[in-house]
């Protein structure tokens, strides 16, 4: 059973379709990482699996469920979610922000549970504070808080590390990984932050103009990141065959024009010297060296190089 | 629903726009007795008496003008006559003299209603609720008796403070309303008032706009507007005489029928579209309706918006 499960989702403002054909798979117990441009579609997508907005095509169904339906006896507190702005009444204090989610959500030990968030999420010394006089980052956090309050299964996370500091961004990656490590929280998160990302990911999904581009677990993007080499030859298929055999130690991908990417314990000139042994005609053999952010773009823009 | 409730009341007595609203009305009805109980004062009289004396011997106006100007004061004078033995008709006329004919009941629970409802929305806060169709029928459902009990207290608000006020000024009352009386008009008042407040929630939710809000409830919930289309329809009755009976299916038009307290509330009335119907009938029926029409309204159309 997935967590979130989107088939061919679409929504459509005025006529404008800003997600078309989306479809994700979010399996329980990733960090999924949501990378994509600015309008892309991700909070979009993000209010689809919260119910905030109705699709006006396709389904999602969350831990099995449809998630406009809701599943019978289970608490809808099993969703958490940050999507957009931090969501948090400014004339109240943090703590009474706290107190009054958990009242709505029902949560029994409401005062206690409200304190612990508030020390999880580090606004302990500033409970009592009007939220309106908060920092950025100081919302950003309070918002987390009260995300994770109805202890949820499913975190959604929209754009996180906005507004936090150095610390605060380390505190929070540190929390997603601590909740997904011992409570077994599936979390997905969208973020620019691609480094932060890396860190924690477990599976990606890629959006552009509202459509999945492509899904890949944090390994597979690692392979297509990092030094490799790019070999293009007449006979992909042929040349692909015989690489394998004469480097079992590498990892080998074929690019859907045809580029076969190594990487791994290789050396370029053992490759090309293999390559001249096989007679296969060389029309490209470069060593690239390619960071995450370069990648994503790449498949953002839906470059032919990709993965 | 009841898990929200909680979470509003909570949430209420913990802002200070909730107590700010409630200081507000509190000031406003010390102030109107207040201002009644100057008015009905010895030095008031003597100040107008002494204002008619100067008029008498204003060089500048001519004879006619002194005449009219003493007219006016005399009769402003008469009708004081009764306010300076600080007797008041019923406890029921006050209020609705005091709060309801004024508007300032409509004005002030519709205002704090809508305020209170797009804040959820100005301030993303409902995207941290279920929002799925479960969630969102408990939403809707639970917002809307919770207008349904601010406006009773915004009501009990108004009548205990106006009557602890005009108490405290040393006013009394002509004639001594039933028990049964008062809880007819309080429950009267209650339900028309909610109606209001129902309807503004209506609008609180399709604009999501403080602005908006705030420009409904001084436009349509404090009766301003009602009483414009009532005086449309009165005016169109000359020609369209069916009008002049649709008058009574308005919520100001019943609104303006309780300021009179619970005086002719339970008799018959020819003004009314239906013979058998009593006014308090007539405006029980006519609040149920445009409750009703904004409950469905909001469960049909409004929960089904998306929270952008």
């Amino acid at each position: 059973m997935y967590a979130i499960e989107a088939r061919g989702l679409a929504k459509a403002y005025g006529g404008r379709r800003v997600v078309n054909g989306f479809s994700m798979q979010v399996h329980k117990g990733d960090i999924y990482g949501f990378v994509g441009k600015n309008g892309a579609g991700k909070s979009t997508v993000m209010k689809m699996v919260t119910c905030l907005v109705a699709p006006t095509e396709g389904e999602v169904l969350v831990f099995g469920r449809p998630a406009w339906q809701g599943a019978p006896g289970v608490a809808e507190s099993r969703v958490g979610a940050l999507i957009e702005s931090p969501g948090i009444l400014g004339e109240l204090s943090a703590y009474d922000n706290m107190m009054v989610k958990a009242l709505a959500l029902g949560i029994p030990d409401a005062k206690e549970r409200s304190q612990e968030i508030l020390r999880w999420v580090g606004l302990s010394a500033a409970g009592k504070k009007r939220a309106k006089g908060f920092s950025q980052g100081m919302k950003q956090r309070l918002g987390i808080g009260l995300a994770l309050l109805g202890s949820p299964d499913l975190l959604l996370l929209d754009e996180p590390f906005n507004g936090l500091d150095p610390e605060g961004t380390r505190d929070l990656r540190q929390l997603i990984m601590r909740l997904n490590e011992s409570f077994g929280v599936t979390v997905v998160v969208s973020s620019h932050v691609l480094e932060q990302l890396d860190r924690m990911v477990t599976r990606y999904g890629v959006i552009a103009d509202g459509r999945m581009v492509r899904e890949m677990t944090a390994e597979e993007v690692r392979q297509a990141c990092g030094d490799s080499l790019a070999v293009r030859t007449t006979q992909p298929d042929v040349t692909l065959a015989q690489l394998e055999q004469r480097f079992p130690d590498c990892r080998f991908l074929m690019e859907p024009d045809g580029t076969i990417r190594i990487s791994g314990p290789f050396e370029a000139t053992a490759v090309a010297q293999a390559l001249r042994a096989m007679d296969a005609t060389v029309l490209e053999l470069t060593e690239t060296r390619r960071d995450i952010e370069e990648f994503f773009v790449e498949l953002m823009e839906g470059g032919k190089r990709h993965v | 629903m009841f898990n929200l409730l909680k979470s509003d009341l909570y949430r209420m007595v913990h802002t200070r726009l909730f107590w700010g609203f409630a200081i507000a009305v509190v000031a406003v009805l010390l102030a109107v007795a207040g201002v009644m109980a100057w008015v009905s004062s010895e030095g008031f009289i003597h100040l107008m008496e002494d204002s008619m004396a100067k008029v008498a011997n204003d060089p500048t106006l001519s004879v006619e003008e002194v005449q009219e100007a003493q007219a006016d004061m005399q009769e402003g004078i008469a009708e004081l006559g009764s306010l300076a033995a600080r007797q008041l008709e019923s406890l029921t006329s006050m209020w609705g003299n005091v709060f309801l004919g004024g508007g300032l009941l409509g004005l002030i629970g519709s205002m704090f209603i809508g305020i209170y409802l797009v804040r959820d929305f100005r301030s993303g806060f409902v995207k941290g609720l279920p929002m799925n169709r479960r969630g969102r029928r408990n939403y809707y459902l639970e917002k809307m008796l919770l207008v349904v009990l601010v406006q009773g207290f915004c009501l009990l608000l108004c009548a205990g403070c106006s009557t602890a006020f005009m108490a405290m000024f040393g006013f009394s009352y002509l004639e001594a309303n039933s028990a049964g009386d008062i809880l007819l008009v309080l429950a009267l008042t209650w339900l028309l008032y909610s109606a209001y407040g129902l309807l503004t929630a209506c609008v609180a939710w399709l604009v999501r706009n403080e602005g908006g809000v705030v420009a409904w409830a001084v436009v349509v919930s404090s009766g301003m507007a009602g009483a414009f289309i009532t005086q449309l329809m009165l005016l169109l009755a000359k020609a369209l005489p069916f009008l002049e009976k649709m008058t009574a299916w308005t919520l100001s038009f019943q609104v303006g029928s309780l300021a009179h307290g619970a005086q002719g509330l339970l008799a018959p009335s020819d003004a009314l579209p239906f013979a058998a119907v009593t006014p308090a009938g007539q405006a029980a029926l006519v609040g149920l309706l445009f409750a009703a029409v904004a409950v469905a309204f909001a469960m049909a159309v409004l929960r089904k918006r998306d929270v952008k």
